[in-house]
């Protein structure tokens, strides 16, 4: 298709479309929670579960009658609320993590899970888990600090020269995994006490989590993902190469510190909840990027509401898939993502040999 | 209003690159940095670009030093074009040239009508506004560079720091481009510091010209002023000629080759070598006899004459006559002056008419008086003869009395080292000047 060649609307047409999309993705998730919350073991129809929110969000009185059961509201309002909702905070927030962590090291394979950020999580969370009782540590801080020593390791061990090689990354964040995975299971093996919940949290999911999860979680994530958000035009800089974003007046020591800060703190909080769930940060903001291009300040926003539509879906199949079993989130997104993950490294490097 | 190193001392983790600079870059002002690699005119321009902090020294920008003001206000007023070229991401190229309104934009504060007018001048006067819509990922290294450059000029700034900006363009792109940032300077008073290698464009577009040498200004001023031979020389170790633009009559710098193609070049350990020419027959051989070490004097040579030009710019001591006229006694006399102090005379392959008839006596007096002669004769002696005659006793008895005559430029110097190294280059030296001597004791 051929445009006007106005000289005068061609510039910041992207931008404009950027938005455009952004519109489109957040009907697109608030449609993904409907279909969360109407499906399952017991299925509800989008329009009565619409109703349903309409009368509970509605503060100047109902505006319907409720004629449902009971229990068909407890089922969409209690158990399956929080989980949509925590699948949506988790979601926006890994796949906001990963925009940033690629943006930020100039490398797209990075991911919060490649780069090994989330084992670090995982082993900060299992600690408080296992042995936390004794050292009463919290399980969010103690999944950031493991995450941030786990990326901080990750990060020097593929330095070469002052530049982050992309397969030095991937694999320092590969053996980083490798090796605190097996501390993981040590940690497991080594517990007094009931081990499974901290299997299942591990694998990665959104069962039995209430809204109790989404509290102690949701003030990490939204403080992680602003931070990111926030700093979206010095990501925009920071493509340039940090010499150029300096000239361009960012400060860029600074920058990167709360990017990383912030990234970090958001995954290790998603983590905490949710347990592992992969290549979330890798899928969404490449394809995002398809979308919206590399502005940061529209491909942020839009990776967050891809993120979320990806995990309040992953989580639906879960549930829905295999009835009665229901299959750990992270399951899911990995059978979707260790694909694409080879298929990006076969483009990148041209084959795999 | 300037942005000036004030005793800048620069470097990498205990590398120092640069020594207590001192430079200026004056509001509306146009400066060139030139100096070879590893000189440390990048890491200049990062340290006036607030992207390298000077270990002693200060940057100032309005007389405040730039590390106590913000980033974002320096970006206002300082955009750089570093070296290299913006990487080729799937980013926009309009997307690239609006990052330059980073620094005016509030955060969270959108792109206005303002700033895409902007942005839009900046892709127009770098002829990249058909580019606006294409991805960097799949445009040429030219087209990226005037993309960075239009990056800078979207910041809108009062001074403009360029590292290499025509590394990557075709000469027609990187005259446009030094045209650009001569109207922006003039038109806009954007003052431009600009490396380049190319010394030749450098002194057809600044104001002014700074040379470093190994992290130290070493000649500053404007073009006249620094491109002298003897400060190319200090500085790339390269011979060089200066000769003036055509046009522009600013300096233009020729490199000398070395002359690979002689195995073993004579030294000619300042012996003096006297040659007549004009009309560029001499050209080469001035040239070539310069750079084996001898000391060359020539003459009579006419003003203006290329001849004269050019060993006017080898700094070579030339008797001269009024432009067109005649050589006069006194030129007569004075060249053959120049000829008994020689060791030798090189007749060279010259056009002879009534107006220079007097150089030929000159050197048949010289070769009478002892003086040893090589005569080059590349054309048949009666093709040259422009005296109707008059000129031609007086050749023949300078063939006969020549040490050798020779049938081109080059074998003057081919007829030297063959002696050179028949009987060890010093022997045949010293052999010469004894000769020399005789024939000149016997002369007298």
């Amino acid at each position: 298709m051929k445009r006007s060649r106005r000289p005068d609307d061609h510039l910041g047409r992207r931008a404009r479309r950027g938005r455009l999309v952004l519109t489109v993705l957040a009907v697109g998730l608030g449609a993904a929670c409907l279909l969360g919350l109407g499906y399952g073991a017991v299925r509800v129809p989008v329009g009565e579960v619409a109703w349903m929110l309409l009368s509970r969000l509605w503060v100047w009185g109902a505006p319907a009658e409720a004629d449902w059961p009971a229990s068909r509201e407890a089922i969409v309002l209690v158990v399956r609320a929080p989980r949509v909702v925590l699948a949506a905070l988790v979601g926006a927030t890994l796949g906001m993590a990963g925009a940033a962590f690629q943006g930020l090291l100039g490398n797209p394979m990075a991911d919060p899970y490649v780069i090994g950020v989330s084992s670090g999580a995982a082993l900060g969370a299992t600690l408080a888990m296992t042995v936390g009782g004794a050292l009463a540590l919290s399980l969010v801080p103690a999944a950031f600090v493991g995450a941030l020593a786990s990326v901080t390791a990750v990060y020097l061990l593929a330095r070469e020269g002052g530049r982050v090689p992309q397969l030095n990354l991937l694999l320092a964040g590969i053996a980083m995994g490798s090796f605190l995975a097996a501390i993981v299971s040590g940690l497991i093996l080594l517990a007094q006490r009931d081990v499974r919940p901290v299997i299942f949290w591990l694998m990665g999911g959104f069962s039995g989590r209430g809204w109790s999860h989404i509290l102690i979680a949701a003030p990490y994530l939204a403080t992680g993902s602003l931070a990111v958000l926030a700093l979206s035009r010095e990501l925009n800089a920071l493509l340039l190469g940090e010499e150029s974003a300096r000239q361009l007046g960012v400060d860029t020591e600074r920058a990167k510190l709360i990017l990383i800060l912030g990234a970090t703190l958001g995954t290790a909080a998603a983590v905490a909840v949710s347990g592992i769930i992969g290549f979330v940060g890798l899928m969404v903001p490449h394809l995002t990027r398809l979308g919206v291009g590399s502005d940061h300040r529209i491909l942020l926003p839009a990776s967050a509401l891809a993120g979320g539509i990806l995990l309040v879906l992953a989580d639906l199949v879960a549930r829905t898939a295999l009835p009665p079993v229901e299959l750990p989130v992270g399951v899911v997104t990995s059978l979707l993502g260790g694909p694409f993950f080879l298929f990006l490294l076969r483009r990148a490097r041209g084959g795999l040999s | 209003m300037a942005l000036r190193l004030e005793g800048a001392t620069l470097g990498y983790r205990g590398r120092p690159v640069a020594h207590a600079v001192d430079l200026e870059l004056p509001a509306g002002g146009f400066v060139g940095l030139i100096g070879p690699n590893a000189s440390g005119k990048s890491t200049l321009l990062k340290a006036m670009s607030r992207v390298l902090r000077p270990r002693h020294g200060r940057v100032t920008l309005g007389g405040e030093d730039l590390w106590q003001l913000s980033p974002m206000t320096v970006a206002r007023q300082v955009a750089t074009v570093a070296q290299g070229l913006p990487p080729a991401f799937p980013l926009l190229a309009e997307e690239l040239v609006l990052m330059g309104r980073l620094p005016h934009l509030r955060r969270f504060q959108g792109e206005g009508p303002r700033d895409l007018a902007v942005a839009r001048r900046a892709l127009s006067l770098t002829g990249t506004l058909s580019l606006a819509e294409r991805s960097l990922a799949e445009l040429s290294g030219g087209e990226r560079q005037r993309l960075a450059i239009a990056r800078a000029l979207a910041q809108e700034p009062r001074y403009l720091l360029l590292d290499e900006p025509t590394a990557h363009l075709d000469i027609n792109y990187k005259v446009e481009l030094l045209d650009l940032l001569r109207r922006l300077n003039r038109a806009d008073g954007v003052a431009v510091l600009v490396i380049l290698h190319d010394l030749n464009l450098a002194a057809l577009y600044c104001d002014e010209l700074v040379l470093l040498r190994a992290g130290r200004v070493h000649a500053r001023g404007t073009p006249e002023q620094v491109l002298l031979s003897s400060h190319l020389e200090e500085v790339y170790g390269s011979r060089t000629v200066i000769s003036r633009h055509p046009i522009r009559g600013v300096p233009q710098v020729t490199l000398v080759s070395g002359r690979d193609e002689d195995p073993a070049p004579l030294q000619g350990d300042g012996r003096r070598v006297h040659v007549v020419g004009g009309g560029g027959s001499a050209a080469w051989l001035l040239e070539a006899l310069t750079l084996a070490g001898f000391a060359v004097t020539a003459g009579v040579l006419n003003r203006g004459d290329s001849d004269w030009v050019l060993a006017r710019s080898l700094g070579l001591e030339v008797v001269e006559a009024a432009p067109f006229s005649p050589v006069g006694d006194g030129e007569r006399a004075r060249a053959l002056e120049l000829m008994r102090a020689a060791h030798w005379v090189v007749l060279a392959d010259l056009a002879v008419g009534r107006g220079n008839l007097p150089n030929l006596q000159a050197v048949r007096d010289a070769m009478q008086a002892g003086g040893l002669v090589v005569v080059v004769e590349a054309t048949p002696w009666p093709q040259r003869d422009f005296t109707a005659g008059m000129a031609a006793p007086i050749y023949a008895a300078i063939r006969e009395g020549a040490v050798t005559t020779v049938t081109d430029d080059r074998a003057v110097l081919r007829w030297l080292n063959e002696g050179a190294r028949e009987t060890g280059h010093q022997t045949a030296v010293q052999e010469v000047d004894q000769r020399a001597e005789r024939t000149r004791g016997r002369g007298r």
